[in-house]
């Protein structure tokens, strides 16, 4: 019983991600940047191009994350709530569960980090070179990993591993640390945008419009 | 010795349950209520699964003991019954739970 409460309590938490378009915008957000940064990796540095996309690209970053609520909810108001019904959260408050997240986390950095190493091992990598990419690749996929368990959403788990791999392979490439996080952030916002869209289909197929009616 | 008296205890708890959450369709409105802020009635009937009389009656019950609040407004033209859980029905329903996990660890696998 005291599981099948806790069962409904993270279902219901992860009602936020039902309709794929927390992912949507999210996996637009990170494609757009990764372009920008691809873009970035092409330019002659200490250009006028390249000053203005070295202060787009943090703007980029701040403005998305604040709009991103805002036009994830107003999305949600003409398209999941009529359907399935409406939802306020909580302000978040501090839980068991992120108490241990900071340990996992660097406990996960630390295995990542050794099992490029260990890649790396039989071949003239240089290990120093570990940086952006690689811390992007890893911390993305600890946040889609810590997502996917607080909320009971699996497809979150398989980004969270899709990030680390694409990290931890970009650096083995060594692509550099701008193209190699262009390369990380259009991989990771490709497969939000496929994966969003795909869980929007399944969402919009299943769930027909209602109406509340008086009771 | 004092494991035997420990879990007869934790065991004689679970008479003392909360009866008012106990009831299986009200403990599923409680436990979806407790995790948000506030919820509409169409979410709670698609994830109840009741009727909406039914859904009606039982949080008639718990607003009536104090645990949830119903409000009815409208977006747009579109009514919208809005149910939150007050902090005595967190209460309670908090309670219920620790009671239920310590009879429930107490149980032999």
């Amino acid at each position: 019983m005291s599981e099948q409460i806790d069962g409904i309590i993270r279902r219901t938490r992860g009602y936020w991600y039902s309709d794929g378009f927390v992912e949507l915008f999210i996996g637009g957000l990170f494609a757009l940047i990764g372009g920008m940064l691809f873009v970035q990796s092409r330019m002659l540095s200490g250009s006028i191009l390249m000053v203005i996309f070295a202060v787009g690209v943090p703007l980029l970053i701040i403005g998305g994350s604040l709009l991103s609520k805002q036009v994830v909810h107003s999305l949600k108001e003409r398209v999941t709530y009529p359907r399935t019904g409406y939802i306020a959260y909580e302000k978040k408050r501090e839980t068991g569960q992120r108490r241990w997240f900071i340990p996992a986390f660097a406990l996960l950095l630390a295995l990542a980090y050794l099992g490029a190493d260990l890649l790396t091992s039989d071949t003239q990598v240089d290990l120093s070179r570990f940086g952006v990419a690689f811390m992007v690749g890893v911390i993305g996929g600890a946040s889609f990993a810590y997502v996917g368990y607080t909320v009971g959403v699996a497809r979150f788990y398989a980004l969270g591993a899709l990030a680390a791999v694409l990290g931890v392979a970009v650096t083995v490439a060594g692509l550099g640390d701008v193209l190699g996080t262009a390369v990380v952030f259009i991989g990771l916002g490709a497969a939000q945008v496929i994966s969003g869209a795909l869980t929007l289909a399944i969402y919009l197929s299943r769930n027909r419009e209602t109406t509340e009616e008086a009771d | 010795m004092d494991e035997p008296i420990e879990t007869a205890g934790a065991l004689r708890d679970l008479v003392e349950v909360d009866r008012l959450l106990h009831e299986p369709a009200r403990l599923v409105i409680a436990a979806i209520l407790y995790a948000v802020e506030s919820a509409d009635f169409l979410y709670l009937l698609r994830e109840t699964g009741l009727t909406k009389g039914n859904l009606s009656s039982h949080l008639s019950k718990l607003e009536g003991a104090g645990y949830v609040e119903v409000e009815k407004t409208y977006q747009g033209k579109k009514p919208r019954t809005i149910c939150r859980m007050t902090g005595q029905g967190r209460t309670a329903f908090a309670a219920y739970r620790d009671r239920l996990r310590s009879a429930a660890d107490c149980l032999p696998d």
